[in-house]
């Protein structure tokens, strides 16, 4: 195991250099109609992104596909029969020249730039090439439709204003992108549009009150939740997949509960106080519930709306152990130590882990040899081959073997034999130990370990940028990672040094 | 982006003249003979506890019980036992593993190192190059499924790296097809104008955004492009081509399930199926596609059936995985009676599912007097094969079970048993049989696909 190399899958000694263009992820392309249009899209209704290690951001992962062509096709068609009515009774619109005025407003902020003279000529003259028959509804319906379909749209652009070299500056619209995108993950509004129309986006202190004023919107929420959930590794909501016998314990809107139940709780520890810490997402003793989640915590409430709770001391903590994040880590109907302890070594402590060797060795089905399921699986993975990666992932994946698969505590399994969560995490090139006695203790020491803290700032600074880290980023990734570490990765004072750092309005194109 | 003739008259004003008569004139020139059409099902995990489809001789052999439900449609396929999976050739890299024989089973290629496919997958390879060969269809190809994304173990993949993601709701899978199913009226669908319109404009700021971008950004924005010019090639085909004599319009797909029911939950599996054999023959018989996937579930998949099919639970341990789907069984190491009654139960179902949509081939008129069957090649692979035993290793990519069933208009002898020796030299049939699949869509100058240049499958022709 060791620290992943400089950039993505596909370019992984491009160390630092960016594609220039990056595509909208699905929450981005929601959040963005939802400003633009106030259309709700569902994340599960917009072509997915590739995940590249575990990110879903990674600008050079992202292939555009055919079938992928015609599913934004479609879903910006269905937007645009919402939207299209509102708009025409909105403008007051009878004819295709005052559309073309609504065009001439709508697209700078559609493209989040100054729209050059051929493409608003362009999309105004597309209005008159709709089919004879259509009416005015139809031909904006397709107006619309094709703006959402096209790359100025669905890619957010990072590529410079020199047409030339590797180490660009941005443009101002490109800095607005960038910082919408990572305080909100969604597009620039008016105000700061007008910022780059005036040229003053490449000023840090600009950009520093820009992120105080959008700290101070909702919508940022929306964005910090995102980098959480992107660090969970949770990119859909699983509980629903989980076996029929184990769902029919519990409501069946206990999936949709648990989703809403995680995300007021991310947004009440990020947002509540004066201290935002990422780490304390991990160590939290508070949750959200409503009646279908209570029981779930081992709590009881009859209260149909989420409320904030305390959950039993010494039976879990913080969001790794919430129903919805473990649901993304468990198997349908089974604990999953192996998966979940690769999973904490990758996005905890940003080490990478291989995949398991071609021989994997057999494991006796033999629940009558009076040996724990732990006992079991230490023994085949005791061998040569796999003990280098299982003593290290095998610990952290034990310690929540006390969770089933839709998140319940367990003290013991089906034989009565209680859980042995205990163990020895041991991190890093110089295998660092840190011992624990049980799963809230080790979460206890993960929160308080520095390389979480660094593993943070990593993550944080590929969510913004859309790329690993290479060589040369080493300075900045190096003064997140001292912030982070001082700070228990405190999100604003991340985003701050990210804004504010000159890089932010930089690129190095490939 | 060449559509001149069609655009020319369109900036004239005469294309709505025009339409007509020259609908009337392409409908002149069709050659009386049925498409040639290819449907590639995948299943997965595999059998494990059984070595392949059938034993005996090439000529008199007997289906396991296994594949029983296939008996049927024994005298119309070629049965393959002892085959290695395409993807893991020649021993060059992990003999056993889901993630080799996902990426590998449809695109016959390694993983060279990455984490995923290094190429497309037949279904798709077919469709885009049937598109650059001038053989034009409404839909490139289509890809449904019983689960929708895949990941990145496939077996799906639109390019190297690029999964392709199989739609499992067949009221949208309807939804889509029914702009491309020709009408007889010599109007054109307004909806499919005006997709082409929009495709057209995206396709002019693809190339002018994709001018401005450094080498890497340009290939990304290119491979984006080139997919929105097909996508207009399909949309164009499918305003100009004059309907099909074969075809049969459907308004629903049929099944009791409505279009907002949860079409990945295993309850609704038989259902999903019906619905999905009645679009089918839709999609072929309307000349829509020549190339359809069809994917029970992606490489490891936790396929699992209604719980009324009673399959008994497992208990494995290593994967995390237990109760009665298909993957959890694939961890059980021994040799048991419930082993068995699972895994014959869902090979069972898969075998049955596919000896339902040939049914449905074979009832469905085509042109020239014979029906959908006549033309179609149906192949069946899957992710994993046989165990070998001491120690039991239950994923292996060697012995893996194929069939292909049809005639393919007379280029396949059918009736027959090929049994292969279950070494990882038997890939290479494998590579062949592919090969031969793309030969018989109407790509006849490719001899290579994936990782070898094989040629085609000479056994085939009897």
């Amino acid at each position: 195991m060791g620290e992943p190399p400089g950039d993505g899958e596909s370019s992984s000694t491009d160390g630092g250099l960016s594609p220039g263009l990056r595509r909208l992820t699905r929450v981005e392309y929601s959040h963005s109609i939802r400003d633009l249009l106030d259309v709700t899209v569902a994340k599960s209704d917009v072509p997915a992104e590739q995940l590249s290690r575990g990110h879903s951001q990674i600008a050079s992962a992202q292939k555009v596909g055919y079938a992928d062509i015609g599913g934004f096709y479609e879903l910006g068609l269905t937007i645009a029969q919402t939207a299209a009515p509102r708009i025409l009774e909105q403008t007051g619109c009878k004819d295709d020249a005052c559309l073309s005025t609504f065009s001439e407003d709508f697209l700078p902020r559609a493209f989040r730039a100054s729209t050059p003279s051929a493409v608003l000529d362009r999309y105004s003259d597309l209005l008159a090439q709709v089919d004879a028959g259509a009416t005015l509804e139809e031909r904006l319906t397709t107006w619309l439709a094709t703006v959402l379909s096209s790359p100025y749209f669905l890619y957010r652009t990072e590529n410079g204003a020199s047409a030339s070299g590797s180490l660009r500056e941005l443009s101002d619209y490109e800095i607005a992108s960038r910082l919408s995108y990572l305080v909100w993950q969604s597009g620039p509004d008016e105000v700061l549009l007008e910022r780059a129309a005036q040229e003053q986006l490449g000023d840090p202190a600009t950009r520093e009150s820009e992120l105080d004023r959008m700290l101070s919107d909702d919508r940022a929420r929306a964005g910090l939740r995102s980098f959480v959930l992107d660090w969970m590794g949770v990119f859909e909501n699983s509980l629903p997949k989980k076996n029929v016998a184990l769902l029919d314990q519990v409501p069946a809107d206990f999936p949709r509960s648990a989703e809403i139940g995680l995300h007021l709780l991310i947004d009440d520890l990020l947002f509540s106080g004066q201290q935002a810490t990422f780490t304390s997402l991990l160590v939290s003793d508070r949750v959200y519930a409503d009646s279908s989640l209570a029981p779930a915590f081992g709590l009881v409430t009859d209260s149909t709306q989420h409320v904030a709770l305390n959950v039993p001391p010494g039976e879990r903590r913080g969001i790794l152990t919430h129903p919805f994040v473990l649901g993304a880590h468990t198997k349908e109907s089974g604990a999953s130590p192996f998966p979940i302890g690769k999973f904490i070594f990758e996005n905890l402590f940003c080490e990478t882990v291989p995949p398991p060797p071609p021989d994997i060795p057999t494991v006796a089905d033999d629940d009558a040899s009076g040996k724990t399921l732990r006992q079991r699986l230490e023994a085949v993975t005791s061998e040569s081959s796999c003990s280098n990666c299982h003593q290290r992932i095998g610990p952290p994946g034990f310690a929540f073997l006390t969770y089933d698969a839709i998140g319940r505590y367990r003290e013991s399994d089906g034989a009565g034999v209680p859980y042995d969560t205990s163990g020895t995490l041991v991190i890093g090139r110089d295998r660092t130990e840190i011992p624990f006695s049980d799963t809230v203790d080790m979460l206890t020491k993960l929160a308080e370990t520095p390389a979480v803290a660094d593993c943070i700032a990593k993550r944080f600074f590929r969510f913004a940028y859309g790329r690993f880290e290479g060589v040369s980023d080493g300075p900045e990734v190096e003064a997140l990672s001292a912030l982070s570490r001082e700070t228990g990765a405190d999100a604003r004072a991340l985003l701050r040094a990210l804004v504010v750092s000159p890089q932010f309005s930089q690129v190095k194109i490939k | 982006m060449k559509l001149s003739r069609r655009r020319l008259l369109e900036q004239a004003g005469l294309w709505s003249l025009l339409w007509p008569i020259l609908r009337s004139q392409s409908a002149r020139a069709q050659v009386e003979l049925a498409p040639r059409r290819v449907l590639i099902f995948f299943s997965p995990n595999g059998p494990i506890m059984e070595r392949g489809p059938a034993s005996g001789s090439e000529r008199n052999f007997e289906l396991n019980e296994f594949w029983s439900p296939l008996n049927r449609h024994k005298a119309d396929g070629c049965f393959f036992s002892g085959l290695h999976q395409a993807g893991v050739p020649f021993g060059e890299h992990n003999e056993y593993g889901h993630q080799s024989a996902g990426t590998g089973a449809l695109t016959a290629r390694t993983t060279e190192g990455t984490n995923h496919a290094t190429g497309p997958s037949l279904d798709q390879f077919i469709g885009q190059e049937l598109q650059k060969a001038g053989i034009l269809t409404p839909q490139r190809s289509l890809l449904w499924g019983l689960h929708n994304s895949t990941g990145n173990w496939g077996p799906w993949y639109e390019a190297a790296g690029k999964s392709a993601n199989p739609e499992n709701n067949p009221f949208r899978a309807l939804e889509a097809l029914l702009p491309s199913v020709p009408v007889t009226d010599g109007k054109v669908d307004p909806r499919l104008l005006r997709k082409r319109l929009a495709l057209a404009t995206a396709y002019k700021d693809c190339r002018e955004l994709s001018k401005q971008l450094g080498s890497q950004g340009k290939e990304m924005l290119d491979f984006h492009c080139g997919n929105l010019e097909s996508l207009e090639k399909s949309v164009v085909e499918a305003i100009a081509r004059p309907p099909a004599p074969s075809c049969q319009p459907l308004t629903r797909p049929d099944t009791l399930l409505q279009a907002d029911a949860s079409f990945g939950n295993a309850e609704n599996h038989d259902e999903a199926m019906k619905a999905f054999r009645s679009l089918i023959p839709l999609a072929f018989s309307c000349d829509i596609t020549r190339v359809i996937g069809f994917s029970f579930g992606g490489t490891a998949d936790r396929f699992a059936l209604p719980s009324s099919y009673g399959i008994p639970s497992s208990e494995a341990v290593d994967s995390g995985d237990s109760g009665p789907q298909h993957h959890a069984w694939t961890h059980v190491y021994d040799e048991g009676a419930d082993k068995r009654t699972a895994l014959r139960s869902f090979t069972q179902w898969y075998a049955e599912q596919i000896a339902l949509v040939i049914d449905r081939l074979k009832a469905t008129p085509d042109i020239g007097g014979g029906t959908l069957f006549d033309s179609t090649l149906v192949l069946w692979t899957c992710e994993l094969g046989h165990q070998t035993s001491d120690p039991i290793q239950p994923h292996p990519n060697g012995n893996v079970p194929v069939m292909l069933f049809g005639k393919g208009q007379g280029t396949v002898a059918t009736g027959r048993f090929f049994d292969g020796d279950g070494s990882s030299e038997s890939a290479l049939t494998l590579h062949q049989l592919f090969v031969s699949l793309i030969q018989y869509s109407g790509l006849t100058n490719v001899e290579s696909f994936g990782n070898s240049g094989t040629g085609a499958l000479e056994w085939l022709a009897g």
